[in-house]
């Protein structure tokens, strides 16, 4: 019967219809200056500087009054250890939108971590005064307190935790900071407090385990990286540095026991 | 339109707010940011170049120094961390972020210096060693030159040579006097060549605060001698170098030429540059501030063999003050560059 009735015209149905009428598009959806912005964002809580940078440019490229973007390209130059691109870029923006405080203080942990104490100082005490107030501003000028050991910096880390738009991230960074700065104790409180906030994100747990290795608790480290990995298959750095710790010796476990009593 | 710097509405279409001068038009700005070299070397070089940059400015922001000058002082023009920094050529530059002009002085000063090297104890070295001071010169002009192009030619350049001297005599003079009491070069000339000295070589000798408190027997030394005139028989003063036989208050004999300090033939390595010639025998004494060393290497017309004690003992006693210090290499001819055997 099938096959009798099957060259037979007859009316089709009322979605195949609407199914006809739609055209077909092909390729990616179109994204705006703020899909970008997300994706970047998003990346950036991943570790991933390089793509992050990338979509940052992106939505730049959809919009080039995206303060945010200017100041997360700057943040991820920083990241990426490229301080003096990182100044320079700053020093771009800063043409471009005058006094801005975020870009001060991206530009002021740039010089910092490039050694440039004096020039650091200038930008976070800008950024401070410039109007508004933003986490970012703050762990800047704690970062600017680290780098010249002054003993405040606890306290302006304290206080960018507390702005009305930190978040967990913000310790995390706050983590990171600490131990571009060597004081591995400090790290691990903020990395502590992040993995508390944020238990379910793999990079929390990876910057703990960081701080932990730093302070030589290994086979805490080991716990760190293994649930990073169990939360976050994609974050290759955590099965870097797990593989790592399993590859040191019984002299380097030794020496990082002798750190951690003196680190602590 | 609203400004991104201080949330002003702006009417639509402006290029720049209308209250804080931002500009609001961005279409033509590049989004892309510069990134680090992928060459790991050129990273390294340029952070280097930071580190330096970096270092001066740190020093210099933490040096304090009361803003100098007043009136029509073209110092005025420059502030007391970039006087600072200028006492390295280019630093003020640098610290006034003229980043290009200060490496190039800097670089230009180095170079200099490099050349003032290579040349110690030649007739070019004055010429490099003016090059440096003339450098140094120039590049505090150039921080000051704003105000110094307010004045007119007969006063920068009243200036300019109070700012040359300033540093020759601030810098130059105490840099020199520190460099000398530490290693001096000379040129040893006017001697009958050896098989270790030749004339024209130019020797590295320990300076005034090197010296020893007391000279040890065998140290090749840099030392003055005074002439003799026997009248057939004349020696001129001068500069010389050769090995000490004898400390001060000792004595050295010489045998058939072979010189034996409490009867025991001194080792080869402690005689004259140039040895004495067989069948020449002597005894000479140091009183306590002297040391014997017997000038081989200066220019000497003697007399017959028999007046060589008689003139040895007159002028193979030199008195410890003249002698100025230890040979410690020769610089010059390059191809014998190094330790004197």
């Amino acid at each position: 019967m099938a096959g009798r009735f099957s060259n037979l015209e007859l009316k089709p149905s009322a979605a195949e219809a609407v199914t006809a009428q739609t055209p077909v598009v092909k390729g990616e959806p179109v994204r705006t200056a703020a899909d970008h912005f997300d994706a970047a964002e998003q990346a950036y809580r991943r570790g991933q500087f390089e793509p992050a940078l990338r979509l940052y440019t992106r939505a730049l490229g959809e919009n080039r009054a995206m303060v945010a973007a200017w100041v997360g390209q700057v943040m991820m130059l920083v990241e990426l250890g490229e301080y003096r691109e990182a100044r320079l870029w700053s020093d771009k923006a800063l043409e471009l939108f005058k006094s801005n405080g975020d870009l001060l203080a991206a530009k002021a942990l740039a010089c910092v971590r490039a050694g440039d104490r004096a020039s650091a100082a200038a930008s976070s005490d800008a950024a401070v005064a410039a109007p508004g107030s933003s986490a970012l501003r703050w762990r800047a000028r704690a970062e600017v307190m680290l780098a010249e050991s002054k003993g405040l910096a606890k306290e302006c880390f304290a206080k960018a935790l507390a702005e009305a738009n930190a978040t967990w991230f913000d310790a995390v960074e706050v983590a990171r900071a600490c131990l571009f700065h060597n004081t591995p104790g400090l790290a691990l409180e903020f990395a502590q407090m992040a993995a508390a906030k944020r238990a379910s994100n793999g990079y929390c747990w990876l910057v703990l385990g960081r701080c932990q290795e730093a302070m030589g608790l290994a086979s805490h480290a080991r716990f760190s990286y293994a649930r990073c990995i169990e939360l976050d298959t994609g974050l290759d750095e955590a099965r870097r540095a797990a593989a790592e710790l399993d590859r040191r010796g019984v002299i380097s476990k030794v020496i990082d026991r002798i750190r951690g009593v003196f680190r602590a | 339109m609203e400004c991104p710097s201080c949330n002003f509405q702006n009417t639509p279409g402006m290029k720049t707010c209308l209250r804080c001068c931002t500009r609001l038009d961005f279409s033509d700005v590049q989004v892309e940011p510069p990134r680090a070299s992928g060459v790991a070397a050129v990273r390294a070089v340029r952070r280097a170049q930071d580190v330096v940059d970096i270092g001066v400015r740190n020093v210099a922001s933490r040096m304090t120094l009361p803003r100098m000058g007043s009136g029509s002082s073209p110092f005025r023009g420059a502030t007391s961390a970039e006087l600072w920094a200028s006492l390295i050529p280019g630093g003020g530059q640098l610290v006034r972020g003229e980043r290009r002009l200060g490496r190039g002085l800097l670089l230009a000063w180095l170079a200099f210096i490099v050349l003032a090297a290579a040349s110690l104890g030649t007739d070019l070295q004055w010429l490099f060693n003016l090059g440096i001071m003339g450098t140094h010169s120039l590049a505090i002009n150039l921080l000051l030159r704003r105000e110094l192009a307010n004045m007119g030619l007969r006063q920068r350049a009243a200036w300019g040579i109070v700012i040359y001297v300033s540093i020759v005599v601030c810098v130059y003079v105490p840099a020199a006097w520190i460099l000398t009491g530490l290693f001096q070069v000379r040129q040893i000339d006017g001697f009958t060549p050896t098989r270790q000295m030749q004339p024209g070589d130019v020797l590295l000798i320990s300076g005034r605060w090197l010296t020893p408190e007391r000279w040890k027997r065998g140290d090749l030394v840099y030392f003055r001698h005074s002439g003799f005139n026997f009248g057939h028989a004349w020696g001129s003063a001068g500069y010389a170098v050769d090995r000490i036989l004898a400390g001060p208050g000792e004595s050295v004999m010489f045998v058939d030429g072979v010189p034996q300090v409490k009867g025991v033939d001194l080792p080869g390595e402690m005689w004259p540059l140039r040895p004495m010639r067989p069948g020449f025998n002597t005894a000479l004494h140091a009183g306590t501030d002297e040391v014997i060393v017997l000038p081989s290497l200066a220019r000497m017309v003697t007399g017959g063999n028999g007046e060589m004690g008689t003139i040895m003992s007159t002028i193979g006693r030199v008195d410890t003050g003249h002698v100025y210090g230890k040979v410690l290499y020769r610089l010059r001819p390059l191809s014998r560059f190094g330790s004197i055997e």
